[in-house]
């Protein structure tokens, strides 16, 4: 229990009991002492009264006749009445006849007025103190007064004792009072401070404490309530104690059992807290970098392990939903795939806690795919040889057989059925090898993609070129098979991220199904945009495909019908490859048909990031390049570098590196901006990081590229992911390392001064050169046909532009296989 | 001055069918045939014979055709040999490296004779 402080309760009450009990003893005395002091004063009046009228009466003759002993003798007996102070006789000419003074009457007393009435009054008398002085006439005053003193001191000692008394008694009263209060007190507060003590007790969670009180009265009750109450919340307590034991023993299982799952998980793990710190690493983390068992808790990422997990580690730590993955080199030449997460914690605003990287061996996967790799290569390799020569001796066969055989038999009747026979035959064996040759490279080609080994060249593309390019590839299918192929394409296709040669190869396969299955009606080929995906379909109106074959037609080496009885038309690796083209751009197809009827294939490919289609959603136009700004550009030596990061430390790093080679340098922080500052700056270098909000880096490198204005400027781009080569003309991984990074920036400022060069062959008066400005950055040369070769033996590199009316007259085969050569045909009538 | 073509591979069948192939120059043109059938033997024959069209097989035993073509390349009196990969890889990986090493063209098998004939033509100028 708190200490009072203070008085205590008790002390508080005796003095104020003291207090009052002063003041009601103090009034009762008071007022008991006045009554007594009022009475005796009206006593000592009637009594003084009453003798002074009897010697009054007894003294009429006497003071008549003069006689003064007498009257002395008289006066003297009254002396001895208690309170009498004094006596004494004066005669009508107010002189003292007797008196009872001793040795003289003191003056005062001789002046007294006399009446004729009797009087009182109350004066002072020396040697004497206060009296109440009576006087009676003595025969109306003809003989005399008499006046009697009465001595007041009399009644004011018995007032004092009055009060005296009084107040000792009220005292002791008061005392006993507070002694038997005290011991009453003490009665009822031993259990109150009984229960006081237990209830502290109960604070400090001693439930061992006990409490017995009995009084018979409210106090045994609530001493009762209080033990009650003690025993259960002691029991309360024990429960909450049990229980809150079993939770941390079930937790401190359930920890060690994750704990131990993670230190028992074959792949290293990896977890980052949001300041770039590592907060978890289990063994096969700290095995596969040969940390040994030094604590790295707390320690920077980068302090620990090598940069590319750094990179993951910096780049997962921003929380950017999505899964990062990367080879990894680890120790003792290994090989290990890291998956890198973000850890978000909640539903609704999910919170980052960091991330998460897992390291997978994949040394033996890598060893197993190379393998399977190089098997498929052999057999390949091993089956094209025989092949060529079945191929080619068919051919050769063929040839001598019509040039030089034939013709000699060709009188002869009974040669003509076998040399027909014989034709038809070789046809045969050349059409079936040359379909072996395809699936050869069918089976190589899947096997290639399922292995991940083949190599993408996205870039933003529209569907529309695709499905153009696809027509004219199939032209010569169709048109020998007497068909219609109608193209159907929505107007503003949004442009599609992707492969061009292999989506074409996906829609040149459909075509030529379409083809192989359709007698006479027209092929539809549709693009259409929504939700976010281009569909193009390839529908035909032939035989359709049984309902039982429509789950199998994208598996391998499965053809509709029945492969025993009707002749297969094509390697069955088609459809198979076509899916595995489709789905690595992250879309799907699917076949819809009805037996009779013909069937739609259809395949849906996702819309560029930042692209909106014909059905509305947000979409990055590259922005144009601003009218005259009125920026003057600085005509300086120094190049200037444009530092693309949406990280204000990184670009605050970056300027820093290349101010200090003297660079000069500007910012932007996100790819539209980046765009429109390269445009006005026409800056000698960007360096773009990839994720950022907005337009993110490989639109705004798509957008740079696709602009004459900034098409030439090299871009380095700087991302956690080294496989972001394919936009940029370099990429650094971050962490950015400054020597490499400045070794970059120079290199790729220096090749800038190469410029890209043109050749036309034609004259510049005769050809339209409107857009040629795009590809050319160089000089412009213009040659005729027959120049070409001496220019490319003098060492030009660039672009070779043909008129479509030239074509025919280069050797465009061999042109178009020398390295640093690019050919563009222009349109026909491009040059008159 | 008669062309020089070079058939180096080690499959006898390729080296005949490419013969048989290129038989039919020599009835038009004056046109010279040599064979080898390893990489070592072929580099001998561009070294005393000065062929002015090589077709190179890639994978052959004792020297491959990549060796072939870098050490062809490398030496200042062959440079200018025209030489044609011919090889069963059609992998983009290899075709990359056989330009870079410098190789006019890149044949993969199975060649169609035609093709070989008209290629043969316009490299040698006939």
């Amino acid at each position: 229990m708190a200490k009072v402080r203070g008085l205590s309760l008790f002390q508080k009450t005796g003095l104020l009991a003291f207090c009052l009990f002063g003041i009601i003893s103090a009034m009762a005395s008071g007022l008991a002492a006045w009554t007594l002091y009022n009475r005796m004063t009206e006593e000592y009046v009637s009594k003084g009264s009453a003798i002074a009228a009897s010697i009054a009466r007894g003294s009429q003759e006497i003071l008549l006749a003069r006689d003064v002993s007498t009257i002395q003798s008289m006066v003297d007996q009254y002396l001895d009445i208690e309170g009498v102070a004094y006596v004494f006789v004066v005669d009508a000419d107010r002189l003292v006849v007797s008196h009872t003074f001793v040795p003289e009457m003191p003056k005062p007393l001789v002046e007294l007025k006399q009446d004729k009435t009797s009087r009182v009054c109350q004066l002072e008398v020396e040697q004497i103190g206060q009296v109440i002085d009576i006087c009676k006439p003595v025969l109306a005053g003809v003989a005399g007064y008499v006046h009697v003193g009465m001595d007041k001191g009399v009644i004011m000692d018995y007032f004092w004792e009055a009060v005296i008394k009084m107040q000792t008694m009220l005292f002791i009263c008061f005392w006993a009072c507070v002694g038997i209060l005290y011991l009453v007190t003490r009665h009822i507060s031993r259990p109150l401070h009984q229960l006081t003590e237990h209830a502290r007790r109960l604070e400090a969670h001693d439930f061992s404490a006990t409490i017995d009180i009995r009084t018979n009265d409210e106090m045994e009750v609530l001493g009762r309530a209080m033990r009650s109450m003690g025993r259960e919340l002691a029991m309360l307590f024990s429960e909450m104690e049990s229980e809150v034991n079993k939770a941390s023993g079930e937790l401190r299982d359930h920890m060690a059992y994750l704990s131990s799952i993670i230190d028992n998980l074959v792949d290293g793990l990896l977890v980052v807290n949001p300041m770039g710190q590592i907060s978890v690493v289990n063994p096969a983390m700290r095995e596969f970098f040969d940390l040994g068992d030094e604590s790295v808790e707390r320690v920077p990422v980068g302090d620990v392990f090598p940069d590319e997990v750094a990179g993951l580690a910096a780049e997962v730590r921003q929380c950017a939903r999505g899964v990062l993955s990367a080879d990894i080199a680890l120790s003792r030449d290994r090989t290990g795939k890291a998956v890198a997460s973000p850890i978000l914690a909640g539903d609704a605003a999910p919170k980052c806690l960091g991330g998460v990287i897992l390291v997978r061996d994949i040394t033996r996967e890598k060893e197993l795919d190379r393998l399977k790799t190089d098997f498929i290569s052999t057999v390949s390799h091993e089956l094209r040889t025989p092949m060529t020569s079945v191929l080619g001796f068919s051919k050769i066969i063929r040839k001598k057989l019509e040039n030089s055989v034939f013709p000699s038999l060709a009188d002869s009747e009974e040669a003509a059925r076998p040399i027909a026979q014989v034709r038809n035959n070789l046809d045969i064996i050349v059409s079936e090898a040359e379909r072996l040759t395809d699936l050869i490279n069918d089976v190589l080609d899947i096997a290639r993609m399922e292995a991940g080994k083949v190599q993408w060249r996205d870039r933003r593309i529209s569907m529309a070129d695709v499905i153009a390019h696809s027509r004219n590839s199939t032209m010569g299918l169709w048109k020998n098979n007497r068909l219609a192929l109608e193209v159907d394409i929505q107007e503003n296709l949004p442009p599609v991220f992707g492969d061009f040669d292999r989506l074409v190869q996906v829609v040149v396969n459909l075509i030529s199904n379409a083809v192989k299955f359709t007698e006479t009606s027209p092929i539809v080929c549709r693009a259409r945009a929504g939700n976010g995906m281009v569909v193009v379909s390839v529908e035909d109106k032939g035989a359709g495909i049984r309902s039982q074959d429509l789950r199998h037609v994208f598996d391998k080496f499965k053809q509709a019908g029945d492969t025993l009885t009707s002749k297969p038309a094509g390697t069955g690796l088609g459809l198979p490859i076509c899916r595995q083209i489709v789905e690595r751009h992250g879309g799907s197809i699917w076949v819809e048909s009805k037996p009779g009827h013909g069937s739609t294939f259809t395949f849906s490919i996702p819309v560029a990031r930042g692209a909106k289609g014909a059905d509305g959603g947000p979409r990055f136009e590259c922005p144009e390049p601003e009218a005259d700004t009125g920026v003057q550009l600085e005509q300086l030596e120094a190049p200037l570098v444009l530092v693309v990061d949406d990280d204000p430390s990184l670009t605050n790093y970056l300027s820093q590196v290349f101010s200090d080679q003297g660079f000069r340098v500007k910012v932007a922080d996100n790819g539209h901006d980046a765009v429109v500052r390269a445009q006005v700056l026409k800056p000698d270098l960007i360096t773009m990081d990839i994720m950022m909000p907005g337009m993110d880096g490989n639109e705004a490198i798509g957008c740079l590229r696709s602009s004459p204005a900034t098409r030439d400027i090299p871009i380095l781009v700087l991302s956690a992911l080294t496989d972001e080569t394919e936009r940029g003309d370099m990429a650094l991984a971050k962490p950015v390392d400054e020597e490499s990074l400045v070794r970059s920036a120079k290199a790729l400022i220096g090749r800038r001064s190469v410029k890209t060069g043109c050749m036309l062959l034609g004259t510049p008066e005769k050809c339209d050169l409107d857009g040629l400005s795009v590809l050319c950055t160089g000089e412009m040369i213009f040659a005729g046909v027959e120049d070409v070769w001496d220019h490319l033996d003098q060492g030009f590199l660039g672009v070779v532009f043909i008129p479509a009316e030239e074509v025919e007259n280069v050797r465009l085969r061999q042109l178009i296989r020398v390295p640093g050569i690019s050919v563009v045909i222009l349109p026909v009538y491009s040059c008159q | 001055m008669a062309k020089k073509i070079l058939i180096v591979d080690d499959e006898v069948h390729i080296k005949m069918l490419l013969e048989q192939t290129l038989e039919e120059l020599e009835d038009e043109f004056e046109v010279v045939l040599y064979t080898a059938s390893d990489g070592e033997e072929g580099l001998e024959f561009i070294r005393s014979k000065r062929p002015d069209l090589v077709f190179l097989d890639i994978m052959m035993p004792k020297m491959n055709g990549y060796e072939v073509c870098r050490v062809v390349k490398d030496d200042e009196e062959l440079v200018d040999t025209k030489i044609i990969l011919l090889t069963a890889k059609g992998q983009e990986v290899d075709r990359k490296q056989g330009l870079e090493l410098g190789a006019m063209m890149y044949m993969t098998k199975p060649f169609d004779p035609d093709e070989i004939l008209r290629v043969s033509k316009e490299l040698l100028d006939l």
